[in-house]
C-alpha cells in the first residue's frame, strides 16, 4: 500500500512538473489589441464615463444615455480595433421599450432614449456589422430597466 | 460550565464553527485551548501555501496563500457565557485583491472593471463579534450574537470551517449561493436552543464586501434571515435556512433576492462529509447549487478528499451577458490526497495534490477552450491537529 501511494505521488509530481510546475505569480492579463471579426466572442457595454452597463442598463425617462460597445475575445481580452471596422445597431424587447440613434463619429456607440414609462423592464440586443466581410453577430439579452 | 461544553451541559464546544452555525458533536476540533484567568480561549486556523493552475482559454495560475486565524474567548457572565469572536486573514496580500484562479467562479467588480474566473480573497477582518448565551433551564438557552462584521444565520457552516473541506484551499463554485454571507458588515442574531435544536433569526447587511478587502465596510442592517438546526445525534447536523437580501446598487447585484437552502453534515472520527443545497430566488426564478464533499483520514498520515458540485450560473455570473444563454448548468468534480509530512507541538504540515474537472454546456466551450477544462493544485497546509 505504501509503495502504491509512493508511486501515485511520484506520478502526480511528474504530471504536475509536465504542466509547468509551480509558478511565481498570476498569469498576466492579455492587453487590448487588434483582432479579426471571427475573434469577437463577447461584448460589454459602457457609458461615456467608463461605467459598466453590461449587467444593468438604467434608462431615465426623458434622458438620453450614450452606450458604447466594446468587443472582446473568448479569453476575455479586449479587441481594439476590429480589423476593417465594425458598426453597432440596437434593438429592444419589447420594441417600444426605447429608441436609439447612431452617434456621429463613433460607429460602436448609440444614444438611447426611453420610450416606456418608469418600471418597464426589457432587454437590449446588439447587432455588430463587421465592415471587412459584411458579416454580423448578434448579442442578446442585456437587461434594461426604465427608472 | 464544563470546559468542553457551551452554556448547556449537552451542547459540546465541538459544535462551534463559523458564526453561530453548528457542526456535528463528533466533528474533529482542530484548535488550541487555554485558560487565561476566567477566560477560556480557543485559537483556530489554517494556512495553505498553494499553487493553483487552471487550464484552457481562460486558464491562469498563481502561487499564493489561503489562510485564516480565529480567536474565541469565553467568560462566564450573569448566569451565562459572554464570548468574543474574531477572525482574520492575510489573503488580501497573499492571494491579491483580485483573488486566486478558479474557473467559472462568480465574476465580481474590481476597481471599475470585472474580474472573472477568480475567487475573491477573504476580508482582512471577517469576524469581530460578541455573543452572549444565557441558560434558561437545564434544557434551554437563549443567545444574542452581534458585531460590525460577522456571519448571520443564513447558510451552512462556511466552507473553510467544514472538516469535510479542511484540506482543500479552493472555495466551492456554489459559494455565492450558499455561504457567501459568512462575512457581513453588520449582524444581529437572536437564538434559542436546546441540546438538539437551535432556532435563530438575523438582521444583517446583505451587501457583498466591497473590493477593498482590508477595510471595514459601512455597517447596516438591511436584510434578514432565519435558520433551524437539528443535531439529532453526535454524528449529524441538519440545517435549513431562508433569508431576504435587500437590493444592492452596483453592477454585481441589482435586484433583491431570497436565499434558501439545507445542509446535512456528518462527522465521525476520521471521516467528515457535507451535503449542501443552496439557492437564490430572483424575480420568481429559482437558481441553485448542490454540493457533496467528503474527507477521510485513511491512516495516521494520509487523507483522501473530494468535492462534487452542480451549479446553475447566469450569464451575468460569468460576465458573458449577451454571448451565452441567460442560465447555464455546470458541474465540477475535485479529488485530492494529502499526506502529513511534519509535526511540531500540536501542529501538523500536510502536502496535498488535487485535480478538478469541470463539465460545461457547449455554449461555454468557446470561452473555456473545451467542455471539460481542468485544474490542478498542490498545497502545503499547516494547522492545529
Amino acid at each position: 500500500m505504501a509503495l502504491s501511494r509512493a508511486a501515485i505521488a511520484t506520478l502526480g509530481a511528474t504530471l504536475y512538473a509536465a504542466c509547468g510546475g509551480a509558478g511565481t505569480g498570476s498569469k498576466a492579463a492579455i492587453p487590448p489589441g487588434p483582432g479579426s471579426p471571427s475573434e469577437v466572442a463577447a461584448i460589454r457595454l459602457f457609458d461615456p464615463t467608463g461605467g459598466e452597463l453590461t449587467f444593468h442598463i438604467p434608462l431615465i425617462t426623458g434622458d438620453t444615455l450614450r452606450i458604447e460597445v466594446r468587443t472582446y475575445a473568448a479569453d476575455g481580452h479586449q479587441i481594439i480595433p476590429v480589423t476593417g471596422g465594425a458598426k453597432a445597431a440596437f434593438t429592444f424587447m419589447p420594441a417600444n421599450l426605447a429608441s436609439s440613434r447612431t452617434v456621429s463619429g463613433d460607429s460602436l456607440a448609440q444614444d438611447v432614449l426611453a420610450t416606456s414609462p418608469p418600471a418597464t423592464e426589457g432587454t437590449l440586443n446588439v447587432i455588430l456589422l463587421f465592415l471587412a466581410d459584411s458579416s454580423t453577430k448578434t448579442f442578446s439579452g442585456f437587461p434594461v430597466l426604465v427608472h | 460550565m464544563a470546559a468542553d461544553t457551551v452554556s448547556l451541559p449537552d451542547v459540546s464546544m465541538h459544535r462551534m464553527s463559523s458564526g453561530t452555525a453548528w457542526l456535528p458533536d463528533a466533528s474533529p476540533m482542530r484548535g488550541a485551548h487555554l485558560m487565561l484567568g476566567a477566560w477560556q480561549v480557543m485559537a483556530h486556523g489554517s494556512a495553505f501555501l498553494q499553487d493553483i493552475r487552471d487550464f484552457g482559454t481562460r486558464g491562469s495560475y498563481q502561487l499564493g496563500s489561503v489562510n485564516w486565524i480565529m480567536l474565541v474567548a469565553t467568560h462566564p457572565l450573569a448566569g451565562g457565557d459572554l464570548r468574543f469572536r474574531t477572525m482574520a486573514s492575510a489573503e488580501p496580500w497573499t492571494v491579491g485583491a483580485r483573488g486566486y484562479p478558479e474557473l467559472l467562479q462568480v465574476a465580481e467588480p474590481y476597481q471599475g472593471d470585472v474580474v472573472t474566473d477568480r475567487q475573491h480573497p477573504h476580508e482582512f477582518l471577517s469576524e469581530a463579534a460578541a455573543e452572549f448565551e444565557h441558560t434558561v433551564s437545564s434544557r434551554l438557552a437563549v443567545s444574542l450574537y452581534t458585531g460590525p462584521v460577522g456571519e448571520p444565520a443564513l447558510g451552512p457552516v462556511a466552507y473553510m470551517h467544514r472538516p469535510s473541506a479542511a484540506d482543500d484551499p479552493i472555495a466551492p463554485l456554489g459559494h455565492h449561493l450558499q455561504d457567501v454571507t459568512h462575512t457581513s458588515f453588520g449582524v444581529v442574531t437572536v437564538g434559542a436552543f436546546t441540546p438538539t435544536l437551535k432556532l435563530e433569526a438575523s438582521a444583517f447587511n446583505g451587501a457583498h464586501p466591497d473590493d477593498d478587502r482590508t477595510n471595514i465596510d459601512p455597517v447596516r442592517l438591511d436584510s434578514y434571515s432565519g435558520r433551524i438546526t437539528v443535531n439529532p445525534g453526535s454524528a449529524w447536523s441538519l440545517a435549513g435556512w431562508f433569508g431576504h437580501i435587500a437590493a444592492q446598487s452596483g453592477a454585481h447585484v441589482h435586484d433583491a433576492v431570497d436565499r434558501l437552502g439545507i445542509s446535512l453534515l456528518h462527522g465521525r472520527g476520521a471521516w467528515s462529509s457535507a451535503l449542501i443545497w443552496g439557492a437564490d430566488v430572483d424575480a420568481g426564478r429559482l437558481r441553485g447549487a448542490l454540493l457533496v464533499e467528503s474527507e477521510a483520514q485513511l491512516d495516521s498520515q494520509d487523507v483522501l478528499f473530494g468535492r462534487a458540485e452542480y451549479v446553475r450560473r447566469t450569464a451575468q455570473d460569468l460576465a458573458l451577458v449577451g454571448s451565452v444563454p441567460p442560465e447555464l448548468d455546470i458541474g465540477a468534480l475535485t479529488l485530492g490526497m494529502a499526506r502529513r509530512v511534519a509535526r511540531f507541538r500540536s501542529f501538523a504540515a500536510r502536502l496535498a495534490a488535487q485535480g478538478t474537472v469541470r463539465v460545461l454546456p457547449q455554449e461555454l466551450a468557446l470561452f473555456y477552450g473545451s467542455r471539460n477544462p481542468l485544474g490542478l493544485a498542490v498545497s502545503l497546509n499547516v494547522r492545529p491537529e
